[in-house]
């Protein structure tokens, strides 16, 4: 009834069937966090790298586990500590003493779904190591490149930065993620139905029996389907305008980068495309803006005494902000 | 077995070490030769004084005054600014003397500490008392979409029609819809505001659904840049007039 005046341009009937499938496995184990959910399917159909914080316990490994379990590609997983060095993620060359050379051992960095637990554990030193293979897909060692597999995504998850034995991530890391997903505690009618879940000893024989959705091509099939979304040019320059009003607000000392502007639109097509449509709505902007610059903006320091927080400001900036229409 | 080693081990070199500085040796003591006075037998020269005018016109002399800074080509405002932090000084250092500076000092610390306690305890916002909130930071942008409180939407929905402009048409009686909710006080008109916000805004029912309908194919036309003819604007027209007569 809705759409009856308009046929879809293009089938996303693939896309939502495994997106559907996706929330459907998750929600068997996961309890609430639906918005999180989302957010992390976005952000894969996005070709983005994600980072979830929240504080300990709230099942921000068990939802990243789960997604990667639901994606049939080469998985690895990182536990970032503070000793860990760049070697141990990038990889290492090691002399062979039977052919007289030095050959590459592969860090755990290469596969496709990469999972780094607590990733503000390991000092900036080792952060550093990422830099490259985040953002351009491919590492340099001894002179040589070594390009990553498609797709290629960080799923990392981290405490809140206050907490003890934390390290704040350099800025230049914290741009390369397209969402930072805080993940709430869940309200009492979730905590009830998570205990009694666990009680009834679900959770662990469900978790072994979670079978894969996607497959690495699909993955890749999907996302060419998503970057080809129709985006209106109004809501480009929309968006440039949220970002652009992030330079200039008094309440932050930094803000947004045009790889901000870029995540924007990305992740806007990729929830487009959740919802069934193949173009993308002011909505859908305003939706992924929280998650997408969390973490990019910086207040200036009397803000963050009066306790105000990056969403606060978010919040009232998009307000002032004239929706396209 | 392991204590007595190490009980035996702490004797053996504790012991050690107070020979090691005690060798029991003497050392011979040395003998201080006899004292024998001297004196002093050798004429001092006569008595010498300086030019009391001469050194009465080296004192006069601008070269000789290093109290007092005349830099060269200095202005009258920089040297009234010295002026004024050499008196500062003074009143401070020289006359009241340094002891009773470090004393004001000692005080202001005070005052200043026992004001951040009473700031901690009472949890006052020092920083909003001197600064305006955050919600009122002013913006850089103006609306730049028309009015909908002026626009004739009547005789442009009209115009856009005759122009067979139907994508505009549809723009247009979005915003005329727009602008019968917020003038019945059933939303809130703001530029901020997402046309699905405003399908949340509405109670359930009739109303609701049509409204929804209606923001999904403007939405589809207007952001999804789908085409529109005149059949298919004549079927979304018949939805609007069906939601305006549904306002009343």
């Amino acid at each position: 009834m809705e759409n009856e005046f308009f046929e879809q341009r293009t089938d996303l009937s693939k896309l939502s069937a495994a997106v559907e499938q996706i929330k459907a496995t998750l929600g068997t184990i996961i309890v609430g966090q639906h918005e999180s959910i989302d957010l992390l399917i976005a952000g894969i159909l996005a070709d983005g790298h994600i980072l979830i914080e929240g504080v300990p316990g709230v099942a921000k490994t068990l939802t990243a586990k789960l997604i990667a379990k639901a994606i049939d590609a080469q998985y690895s997983r990182v536990q970032f500590t503070p000793d860990l060095m760049p070697s141990d993620i990038l990889g290492t060359s090691i002399f062979n003493p039977k052919t007289a050379e030095f050959e590459f051992k592969r860090g755990p960095v290469f596969g496709n779904i990469i999972l780094i637990d607590e990733i503000n554990r390991a000092p900036a030193k080792t952060q550093s190591a990422l830099f490259e293979v985040m953002e351009e897909r491919q590492i340099t060692i001894d002179g040589h490149q070594y390009k990553m597999e498609e797709p290629f995504t960080v799923l990392a998850t981290q405490n809140p930065v206050e907490h003890e034995g934390t390290y704040r991530l350099p800025e230049a890391q914290l741009d390369r993620f397209l969402f930072k997903i805080e993940v709430k505690y869940p309200t009492l009618e979730e905590e009830i139905a998570i205990v009694t879940q666990q009680h009834q000893q679900k959770t662990a024989d469900q978790l072994n029996h979670v079978a894969p959705v996607l497959s690495a091509v699909d993955i890749n099939e999907l996302r060419k389907q998503v970057r080809a979304l129709h985006v209106e040019d109004k809501l480009i320059e929309f968006t440039a305008k949220v970002i652009h009003e992030t330079r200039n607000n008094k309440s932050l000392q930094l803000g947004g980068s045009p790889r901000a502007s870029l995540a924007i639109i990305n992740a806007a097509k990729a929830m487009a495309a959740i919802n069934g449509r193949d173009f993308v709505t002011p909505d859908d902007i305003i939706y992924v803006v929280p998650p997408v610059l969390r973490h990019r903006i910086m207040l200036t320091p009397d803000k963050e005494m009066e306790g105000i927080t990056p969403d606060i400001v978010i919040a009232q900036m998009i307000q002032k902000i004239e929706v396209p229409r | 077995m392991r204590r007595l080693f190490l009980a035996l081990t702490f004797i053996i070199f504790s012991v050690a070490c107070c020979f090691a500085n005690d060798n029991g040796k003497k050392s011979p003591e040395k003998k201080a030769p006899p004292a024998v006075l001297k004196i002093d037998t050798a004429q001092l020269p006569a008595r010498r004084h300086f030019n009391e005018k001469k050194i009465n016109n080296y004192l006069k002399d601008k070269e000789f005054i290093y109290n007092k800074d005349d830099l060269p080509g200095e202005t009258l405002w920089n040297r009234f600014w010295r002026w004024f932090w050499q008196m500062i000084d003074r009143k401070l250092f020289a006359a009241a003397g340094s002891r009773r500076f470090y004393f004001y000092l000692e005080v202001a610390i005070g005052v200043v500490f026992v004001l951040f306690i009473l700031y901690k305890v009472t949890g006052i916002n020092a920083i909003s008392v001197f600064r305006g909130k955050a919600r009122d930071i002013p913006f850089t942008y103006s609306e730049s979409i028309e009015n909908i409180h002026e626009v004739n939407f009547d005789a442009e929905i009209e115009k856009a029609i005759t122009g067979h402009n139907y994508r505009l048409a549809v723009r247009l009686l979005y915003l005329y819809s727009l602008k019968q909710l917020n003038d019945a006080g059933i939303i809130n008109w703001e530029v901020g505001k997402t046309n699905m916000a405003y399908v949340n805004e509405l109670p359930e029912g009739e109303r609701k659904r049509l409204f929804r309908i209606l923001t999904r194919q403007f939405e589809y036309i207007w952001y999804g840049d789908f085409r529109v003819d005149s059949t298919s604007f004549t079927e979304i027209d018949t939805l609007f007039k069906q939601f305006k007569q549904n306002l009343g």
